[in-house]
């Protein structure tokens, strides 16, 4: 399934998000060396975009409002200084705008002026579509670089602004209670599938295939470079009410559990640190075991 | 200092784009505004569910706000790459979600009615002439199995059972008819609608 001829069958499907993991991991592989291949996938998600047009439809007039509550918390813990700044030299760009915007994003954002309108918006897309392309997105990639690891920096930000308003000031209870507010409401999202898809479309995520003796994948294990995990099942299926699926990592020192998943698992969290060996999914008794009682029924390879 | 009132209504996506590595709230509004509409309309019709459909939004704009180096206007509108992320996280829930009822009902998965018509909810008179105009040049399976596959989030295995059809003819007749399309909607996704 990984030469040219038999992976261009799946383009089409592919950018519609129709394939399996495993056919996924192997046409992204394929991607990364074939440009002719991902000329054609982008034209296809061209395609698909012209499709969704369809289904346009006005969202909530707030929702911005909390998109932008929520990059609050991204900017203060990631700009503790106006470190971009510098670099602003390195923008020839063509559009005045560009130069004139500062790295720390104005307060108090009017939000009603974001709502989408699509009557506007097609003005305006119109009138974007004729101005000079930009020289390279490298710009906001080098003013990210110092940006450092955004999305894990955020909560621990988070955190360590809220202990240190609770050590200096009894005011600032009322800080703590709304990123506590806001910590709570990422956590509830859709729960841990929505943190797990997260960090599966991470690329800088490992993802590991867990597979059975036939070579199906039973599930995926994702690990963040943070060492955060994610058990994945695709075709797990359910026990009898005695027995558990069991998550373990096998290294040099043998196996260590990473956890009692139940008869019938979900998406389930762990945390690894250093090298990880394999990954594997026993069945075992009701409870867990201190050790794989057989053979593993899914590993990594 | 911020960029002058309107000047962002002027400026491309991909210099947007640029502004928004460089922290611009206002150029995350004004992409915001362009695409929201889109984005948000998607994954309600994918989810059926207007609370997890905001909070693909959110996700959606949020990570462009973290990660915009991730946008290469090299590889296509940002539109379309908009409307990607926030396709494969919504099939992404609908899946797991799918598989939660099949783990608790224990039934196999029902073979799908497609029942949706794509010319169903043309919002833009201008935009319905151009997508029908793209919807015509395709045959009756190559319609459903796209309907199938992009607005109901199944797996091409999964249309190939519901229409009755071998999974190769399913993954032909979609590369066939997004081909076929193409001269029509290529320019629409760069178009805001």
């Amino acid at each position: 399934m990984n030469g040219h001829d038999e992976l261009i069958e799946l383009l089409g499907v592919y950018a519609l998000d129709a394939v399996s993991p495993d056919e996924r991991r192997a046409i992204e592989a394929h991607l990364e060396v074939c440009a002719s291949c991902r000329a054609e996938v982008a034209d296809h998600l061209e395609v698909a975009a012209g499709l969704s047009a369809l289904s346009i439809a006005s969202p909530p007039d707030d929702l911005f409002a909390r998109i932008l509550r929520g990059l609050d918390d991204t900017t203060d813990a990631a700009t503790p200084t106006p470190g971009p700044v510098p670099r602003l030299h390195m923008l020839t760009a063509a559009d005045p705008a560009v130069g004139a915007s500062v790295p720390v994003p104005p307060a108090g954002t009017d939000a009603t002026a974001a709502t989408a309108t699509t009557a506007t918006a097609a003005t305006a897309a119109t009138a974007a579509d004729a101005s000079p392309p930009p020289a390279s997105i490298d710009v906001a990639r080098q003013a990210r670089a110092d940006r450092g690891r955004g999305g894990t920096m955020k909560v621990g930000a988070i955190i360590a602004a809220a202990a240190v308003v609770i050590a200096v000031l009894g005011l600032g209870l009322i800080q703590v209670t709304r990123h506590s507010r806001e910590l709570d409401q990422q956590l509830a999202q859709p729960g841990i599938e929505l943190a797990a898809d997260q960090a599966r479309a991470d690329p800088a995520s490992r993802q590991l295939p867990l597979k059975a003796a036939d070579g199906t994948t039973g599930a995926v294990a994702v690990i963040t470079p943070t060492g955060s995990g994610y058990l994945i099942p695709e075709q797990l299926d359910p026990l009898p009410a005695d027995r558990t699926y069991q998550l373990w990592v096998i290294g040099d020192a043998g196996p260590i559990s990473l956890g009692v998943l139940g008869n019938e698992p979900g998406v389930t969290g762990f945390h690894v640190q250093g090298p990880v060996g394999t990954v594997a999914i026993t069945t075992e008794a009701n409870g867990g075991a201190p050790a794989p009682t057989g053979s593993p029924l899914l590993a990594t390879t | 200092m911020t960029s002058p009132p309107g000047s962002y209504e002027s400026m491309s996506d991909a210099n947007l784009v640029i502004s928004i590595g460089r922290y611009d709230q206002d150029a995350l509004a004004e992409i915001y505004r362009r695409h929201g509409a889109a984005v948000f309309g998607l994954a309600s019709r994918l989810l059926q569910d207007r609370n997890l459909a905001e909070d693909i939004v959110q996700t959606v704009f949020v990570r462009l706000w973290e990660q915009p180096e991730r946008f290469d206007p090299e590889r296509g509108a940002l539109r379309s790459f908009l409307l990607s992320h926030t396709h494969g996280r919504a099939v992404d829930l609908i899946r797991v979600e799918t598989a939660r009822r099949r783990r608790e009902d224990k039934v196999e998965a029902q073979a799908i009615q497609p029942t949706y018509d794509l010319e169903r909810e043309v919002v833009d008179l201008a935009t319905a002439e151009r997508v029908k105009a793209a919807l015509a040049q395709l045959n009756d399976n190559e319609r459903r199995a796209i309907e199938l596959a992009y607005f109901q989030g199944r797996t091409y295995q999964e249309v190939a059972i519901a229409l009755d059809e071998p999974e190769g003819t399913v993954k032909s007749r979609i590369r066939a008819g997004l081909k076929k399309m193409r001269v029509d909607l290529i320019d629409v996704s760069h178009e805001v609608l």
